[in-house]
Formats: structure tokens, sequence, C-alpha cells
């Protein structure tokens, strides 16, 4: 753990806002991202976040000092993220719909952004086969670089029951790749075809 | 074909020894479902492992510090809520548990005749205390006494404000913090 961060730390466990405020700054990126990995809406990420960082403001006298903060906040995280797909089942959005709320309103290099967009449209509708502590296990797996142990200890899972559940998505993310990609060739096909036959 | 173990090593992204990365690479040649699958994991994973990392909207601390305290109060609301709850459960509780003892351990009729032989008896206690203050103001000179219900009065006033201000600060701000009571 860097110096300021121990520092604000123990501000915060002193009720010094401003401190955990630092803290807040620092990690809003990771938490967000995995906030808006599982639940696939900015807004919706945005509330998850906040949330979580005042879940974590008030809980912050059982933080244990020896392991890591980021990891405390983002299994945090994975927790409310976890619940709030329980408690709603998320429809799936149009694929219009996504483009639409995810295209910018600046666009320098327009290729490269309907790329990226494409990108995100395709991880989105990837990461939305799996359920949630699914998700989340491959999330902090491949975002985060999460060990299974650590895995684990965030999700309150055992590590064989990791290991199973990334085994499952893993194979359920490579099913869905093929068929989206077999999709999309069949699309193409049709398109090249000409209308008088 | 029999896809085993091959199957359950694409998917375990652990790194294989020698003869286990041969002996993969020996049945990819003959299986072209283990191919594809292989293939299409290693995009998804290429995916997984370059996607950029989402930002939230700038000022996303400040809006954080902004929401703390409308946090705050909504969670003291809730606190006084889940108290005001709780008591009326326990009285609940009480009063079903000496119904039902009280049903279980003795008649209808008894119950009724002790409920009004209590009544009385405290009726008869406040006429008691009545009586016994009313003359002790007979013998006290009239300006003590006009003193004596000034000071009741005003205490009766000061006790209904406090218990009113008490009610509206704990609906309107919740119970106070630990800080506050330092």
């Amino acid at each position: 753990m860097s110096n300021p961060e121990a520092e604000w730390l123990q501000q915060t466990l002193q009720g010094d806002e401003e401190a955990f405020a630092s803290l807040v700054e620092r990690y809003q990126n990771p938490v967000f991202n995995l906030c808006y990995r599982m639940l696939g809406d900015e807004f919706e990420a945005e509330d998850a976040a906040q949330e979580t960082f005042w879940r974590a403001f008030q809980n912050i006298q059982r933080y244990d000092t020896q392991r890591s903060f980021a990891t405390w906040l983002l299994s945090i995280a994975a927790h409310y993220c976890i619940d709030q797909q329980r408690k709603r089942r998320t429809p799936i959005l149009a694929i219009d719909d996504l483009l639409e709320e995810t295209l910018p309103d600046q666009a320098p290099d327009p290729e490269r952004t309907a790329s990226q967009t494409e990108e995100q449209v395709a991880m989105r509708k990837l990461l939305e086969t799996l359920n949630g502590p699914d998700r989340a296990a491959i999330i902090l797996r491949y975002w985060y670089d999460f060990s299974e142990d650590e895995i684990a200890r965030a999700l309150n899972l055992s590590t064989s029951a990791v290991k199973s559940r990334l085994f499952r998505s893993r194979q359920a993310l490579a099913r869905q790749y093929q068929a989206d990609a077999a999709r999309l060739t069949g699309k193409e096909r049709k398109q090249d075809e000409s209308p008088a036959f | 074909m029999n896809h085993q173990p091959f199957n359950s090593w694409l998917y375990e992204d652990a790194p294989l020894n020698p003869a286990q990365a041969e002996e993969l690479k020996l049945h990819m040649q003959t299986c072209p479902d283990c191919t594809r699958q292989y293939e299409a994991w290693l995009n998804v994973r290429h995916m997984l492992k370059t996607a950029e990392v989402s930002r939230p909207q700038p000022g996303f601390s400040n809006r954080w510090l902004a929401s703390l305290e409308a946090r705050r109060l909504r969670q003291q609301r809730r606190q006084v809520r889940i108290t005001i709850l709780a008591l009326a459960a326990s009285v609940l509780i009480v009063l079903a548990g000496l119904i039902t003892y009280f049903s279980l351990t003795s008649s209808l009729a008894d119950l009724f005749a002790s409920v009004i032989g209590a009544s009385t008896q405290v009726a008869v206690g406040f006429v008691q205390i009545g009586e016994f203050f009313e003359s002790l103001l007979r013998f006290l000179p009239p300006a003590l006494t006009t003193a004596i219900w000034f000071i009741i009065a005003s205490w009766i006033c000061i006790l209904c404000l406090a218990w009113v201000l008490s009610v509206w600060r704990i609906s309107r701000k919740g119970a106070p913090s630990h800080e506050e009571l330092q």
C-alpha cells in the first residue's frame, strides 16, 4: 500500500470525509468499470459505484488493513452488483439502443470509434450470457488479474467453486462467441446475395 | 471422437506441460470442433484482456461527497423507522403473550371480573390521592397553593415542549450520532 493511501485510510478511520473522497478519486475507475461490466448500463453503474463507496465508508471500521483496499472495495462492488442483478431480470437491450447509448459526443476518428463501440457491444452481449457470480468471477480474473484465491475471497466462495465457475464461464463465452460469429457470417452472406434470386 | 481431456485443457486456462501440449496439438489437427472452440476462446480472452476500462463522468468524487449528507439522513430515518417498528412489534408480542397466557389459565368470566376489579381499584386509588391533596391544600395558605399550581403547570408546559421538540428533531434529523453526543 502506498503512503498517501495509508494516510487517507487512517484519516478516514478518524471520520475524515475529505480523506475518503481522495480514496474515491483514486479508485473511481476500477470500481465504476466493474459495475459497468456487471450491470451493462452507465447510469446504473454510476449508482452502483456511488453505493459501493458509501458502503465502504460506512463499514471502514471493519476493513482489515492487512488486506488490499482495492480488493476489499471491488468485493463490495461485486456483491452489490450481483444483488442488483438478482433483484431485476435485465431486459436485453436492442443493439441499436446500445449503439446510440455508447456513441460519444465528439468523435475524432469515426472508424476507430465505431470499431470500439462494436467491441463494447459484443463484450456486453457476451457477458450478458453469464449469471451474476460467474460474470463477477470472469471480470475479476481478466480485467483485474485476480488469482482464483483472491476471487474466492472477494466473492465468498471456495477456490474449487471459483475454478468450476471460471471453467463453465469460459466454455459459455466461447460458445456464445461461436454462435455470434456464425450469425454474423449468415447475415453477411444474405446481404451479398442478389435480390433477384 | 473422445474430446477429453483436451476439451477441459482448453478451458482450464492453465499452462500445460510439454507432453500435454503435444497431445493437444495432435488432437486439434484431427478435431475441427475443438480447434474452433479453442480459436473462439482465444478471441474472447483477447477481447477481455484488451477491453478499455470504462470511466465515470468527471466529478465522480464530488458527486459522492455531495450525496453523503442525503445518504446519512436517509439512513438515520431508516434507523428511526426500524426502532419504532421494533418497539411496536415487541409491544404486540407482549400483548399477544399476555392474552394467550390469560386465556389458557383462566376462564373468560374470571378474566372479565379481574379486569373490572383492577380498574375499580385504580379509579378508587386516584380518587383517594385527589382527596389527600385536596385536604392538604385546605391547610396551606392561599399564596403557597397558587405557587404550587404555578410550578406544576410550568413543569407540565416545559415537558410538553421538550417532548414536541424531540419528536420533531428525530423525525426531521434522525437520532443524534456518537460524535454529536460527545
